[in-house]
């Protein structure tokens, strides 16, 4: 009996001390092919593995939305095809990955995604705290209400109106704050009932729970189009109350990453410059215009190939995804967002869309 | 050197020196594992420019919370309380309504009547079948199916359901509730002696006593006196509560850590002290197992690190919030404010009827043609509670019902046969024998749902409830903290989910069988 416990604690010794060493070196192997693959540059992961990883949102009208068969389309979603372009010379080597938006910057830092274009506004909260860094601008949106016009709402409605009343809106965004913000600047108070994606804000709004839904006014003109309202709803007021630059976001402490991302969404801007869209790229005069021959890679392309990048990557960008004027009426000019007289007209017709010279 | 290392091997194949090692390196390893991971993760979060801080805690948050205590949080900790509370609202009514339902429909399964039988029982698959977040979209949904609030529907009501919501009337608080409910609790606790020893009157002179009637007399003249101004005694408390905010503010930091520190010193001592009595006597005096060595020391061990964390910044914190730091948290947590408090709250001078009975209102919003439930008068609830309480709610209830059901079957036929036999009534027998027995087999049961229903609350995320795990994730969101959100979530969990299981466990020893 004696003998038969020590032999039995023998081996359950050895078990456990088998065990701790085998888990503290799998830990240590781990830790150790981490710090491999943190050594890599995302550009070198994003090559080896040979598709890009771009988080989109779950559905935002003209921005991200996924077709019956499966397929991607919109305005963020253009820009991680070009992004692809880029880096592959082909557009279709992306995997999409839709985030909420309260998932998304912990699936950014987690290393999920590459790179994050889900119309995500630029903060500097959220460019100094979440560990990210924001690329140019591709939408300057505002945010603004909607409310019905039965409600005895119009355009003419401000922030002060709303007093009381109930407010839907989506987690984890900057709208919570702003509204927050305003109402309370406004002297009033409101309750906000916050959902996990628009679309149950929207749903919230319709079955009339909320008196006013509110976020990013491309997003508000997006839903009133699909829904068919545009006499029923209004949107307001005018001027946004809000700034909301959306953009591409990305991991800080890559500057090789964050200059391939810009310079795409800078070529894409440079191109619609010059007039240079999809049809006509193999056209355009490269003698003529220097800019344009350096940005698609006419002379040895020296500046694309320091960046890691192919020479002819932005000709491919241009080539399979167009500029950024294609790009813009193509997903957004359908549910009435135009370009002219806006913040995202060219710089030189008074708009913001400005690209730093390619040289 | 043969001799030495033959007794090197006798020591290795000592059976104590095995099990010490063994426990040692077990404990080791789990130690080093935990601190490894803990190292990793930070590291990680330092890669990703992401520095672990609870600094957000004290921080404006900036954002509205749609219900509870702080709609319009100053700091992060008061967001978190208001989700908090938010949950155990529903935790707490959710509780006892489901308590009742589920015996209700325990019953009801077992009733003779056929249809109230079938009724229970399809209930009951149809609940039992289903996840439980669906149920709570579908109510959410059968809420918002329901009309809007229109022009023609202002006024008082008695109850009201619209896409906004549900309204009731509803017996609302007035300045002197709480200490009315004090007050109620005191008297309860009176009618309970005067039962007692109107029971032991019984057994002693064997008259009748009438112990019932005599309680229930006394709880009904004290609800009068108390309802009429007479709960007012109870201001004695919060006079003496102000004494105690007043001197408790003078005290430093410094003194909660010592006091804490004594405080587990003392335990750990009250431990071991206890762990030697219990082998002074009997057969096995004085012989202590490898296992007893071992708790002890362990005992002292956790007494010391708990010592040393007291002096470490993590127990200044703790200090602080005691001390009821204003600028550190921006908390009215403290012990000088929740004394307070309770000073404010039960004050002699608050006057009038504890409780008002108040019709439903719905009302005009500003100047729009809003409509909307007053949350001044009656009681309104908002589409996310509703859904959620009454998901928990029923879900639970249904799994009750079967832990009630099965408690009382499983009390043997022959104890109502030989309670029959001695003449007693069906009533008294049910509730002198046949009760006493089923509670005793269902607490324990009871006690898992009632965890269950705890930790489901966190699905009102999925309907816009604030509760504590919404609210966090907003929190973590505006502020980047996650991992300090997630450490509070599962401190706070715990929090709940350990109190109610000692409450449970505490009537289960109440109601063991007594073996001698």
């Amino acid at each position: 009996m004696n003998k038969k416990a020590i032999v039995f604690l023998l081996v359950f010794a050895m078990v456990i001390v088998a065990c701790g060493d085998t888990t503290e070196e799998v830990a240590v192997e781990a830790t150790e092919e981490e710090h491999d693959h943190e050594d890599e540059s995302t550009l070198e992961q994003v090559q080896e593995r040979g598709f890009l990883k771009c988080g989109v949102s779950t559905g935002a009208t003209g921005f991200t939305e996924v077709g019956d068969d499966g397929s991607y389309s919109g305005f963020d979603v253009d820009y991680c095809y070009a992004v692809a372009a880029a880096i592959f010379g082909d557009y279709s080597k992306v995997e999409f990955k839709q985030l909420t938006s309260a998932e998304r910057f912990t699936a950014l830092s987690a290393g999920e995604i590459d790179v994050l274009i889900r119309n995500t506004t630029w903060t500097q909260s959220r460019d100094t705290e979440l560990g990210n860094d924001f690329g140019p601008t591709t939408y300057y949106d505002g945010q603004q209400l909607m409310g019905r016009v039965a409600d005895g709402l119009s355009n003419s409605s401000t922030v002060a109106d709303i007093d009381g009343l109930r407010v839907c809106t989506n987690a984890g965004t900057t709208t919570e704050k702003n509204i927050t913000e305003r109402v309370g600047l406004a002297g009033g108070t409101i309750q906000l009932i916050t959902v996990e994606a628009f679309s149950e804000a929207i749903d919230k709004f319709i079955a009339g729970e909320c008196d006013i839904v509110t976020t990013d006014g491309s997003g508000l003109v997006g839903r009133r189009a699909v829904n068919d309202a545009l006499n029923d709803w209004v949107i307001f007021p005018t001027s946004p109350i809000s700034k909301e630059p959306l953009g591409p976001t990305y991991r800080s402490n890559d500057s090789q990453w964050a200059d391939i991302i810009n310079w795409t969404v800078y070529a894409t801007i440079i191109a619609d410059e010059y007039g240079v869209t999809k049809a006509n790229v193999d056209s355009a005069d490269l003698e003529a215009n220097p800019e344009l021959g350096r940005l698609f890679g006419a002379n040895d392309g020296e500046l694309q190939t320091k960046m890691g990048l192919d020479a002819k990557a932005y000709y491919n960008v241009i080539k399979q995804v167009g500029n950024y004027d294609e790009i813009f009426s193509r997903n957004l000019n359908p549910l009435g967002l135009f370009r002219e007289g806006g913040d995202n007209d060219r710089w030189a017709d008074g708009g913001l869309i400005y690209a730093p010279p390619a040289r | 050197m043969v001799k030495l290392l033959s007794k090197i091997g006798a020591f290795f194949r000592n059976v104590v020196v095995l099990k010490w090692a063994v426990q040692f390196i077990f404990l080791g390893g789990l130690i080093a594992l935990i601190f490894n991971y803990l190292n990793i993760a930070v590291g990680n979060l330092a890669n990703t420019n992401i520095a672990f801080s609870w600094g957000f805690l004290g921080e404006t948050p900036g954002v509205s919370i749609a219900e509870g205590l702080y709609t319009l949080p100053k700091s992060g900790l008061q967001m978190l309380q208001t989700g908090m509370l938010n949950m155990l609202r529903i935790t707490v009514t959710g509780i006892v309504a489901a308590t009742f339902f589920g015996t209700i429909l325990g019953i009801a399964r077992l009733s003779n009547n056929y249809i109230v039988e079938k009724t229970a029982t399809s209930l009951l698959e149809v609940v039992r079948n289903v996840p439980l977040l669906v149920q709570i979209l579908f109510f959410q949904a059968l809420i918002l199916s329901l009309p809007r609030l229109e022009v023609y529907d202002v006024g008082s009501v008695l109850f009201h359901a619209s896409s906004k919501g549900v309204a009731l009337s509803w017996p609302n608080r007035q300045d002197g509730a709480w200490m009315f409910m004090l007050y109620f609790l005191i008297a309860l606790y009176i009618s309970n002696r005067v039962y007692k020893q109107r029971v032991k009157l019984l057994e002693e002179q064997g008259r009748e006593t009438k112990p019932f009637l005599w309680s229930l007399s006394t709880l009904v003249i004290l609800f009068a006196i108390g309802w009429y101004g007479g709960y007012r005694i109870v201001g004695i408390i919060g006079f003496v509560s102000g004494f105690i905010s007043q001197g408790l503010e003078v005290l430093p930091g410094i003194f909660y850590q010592v006091l804490l520190s004594v405080l587990a010193g003392y335990l750990s001592f009250i431990s071991v002290r206890k762990q030697i009595n219990s082998k002074r006597s009997g057969e096995l005096q004085g012989k202590y197992s490898d296992d007893d060595y071992f708790k002890m020391i362990i005992t002292i061990v956790i007494a010391i690190v708990f010592i040393a964390l007291m002096f470490a910044p993590i127990g200044q914190g703790i200090a602080k919030f005691l001390v009821g730091d204003e600028l550190t948290f921006k908390s009215d947590w403290g012990l000088p404010q929740f004394f307070s408090g309770i000073s404010n709250a039960l004050d002699w001078s608050i006057t009038g009827a504890p409780y008002e009975l108040n019709m439903a209102e719905i009302e005009q919003v500003g100047t729009t043609k809003f409509k909307k439930y007053s949350t001044e008068v009656g009681k309104s609830l908002t589409v996310g509670y509703f859904a959620t309480w009454l998901g928990v709610v029923i879900y639970t209830a249904i799994f009750i019902s079967e832990i009630v059901r099965a408690g009382i079957m499983a009390v043997s036929k022959g104890q109502s046969e030989a309670g029959l036999s001695l003449g007693l009534r069906r009533s008294s027998l049910l509730r002198l024998i046949v009760l006493p027995q089923a509670v005793r087999i269902m607490l324990p049961p009871m006690g898992n749902q009632y965890l269950n229903l705890a930790k489901n609350t966190s699905l009102g995320i999925a309907v816009g409830f604030p509760e504590v795990v919404a609210v966090g994730q907003t929190l973590y969101n505006q502020e980047g903290q996650t991992l300090p959100v997630f450490l509070i979530w599962m401190i706070f969990f715990s929090t709940v989910s350990l109190t109610l299981s000692s409450i449970v466990n505490y009537y289960n020893r109440k109601l063991k069988i007594v073996e001698r």
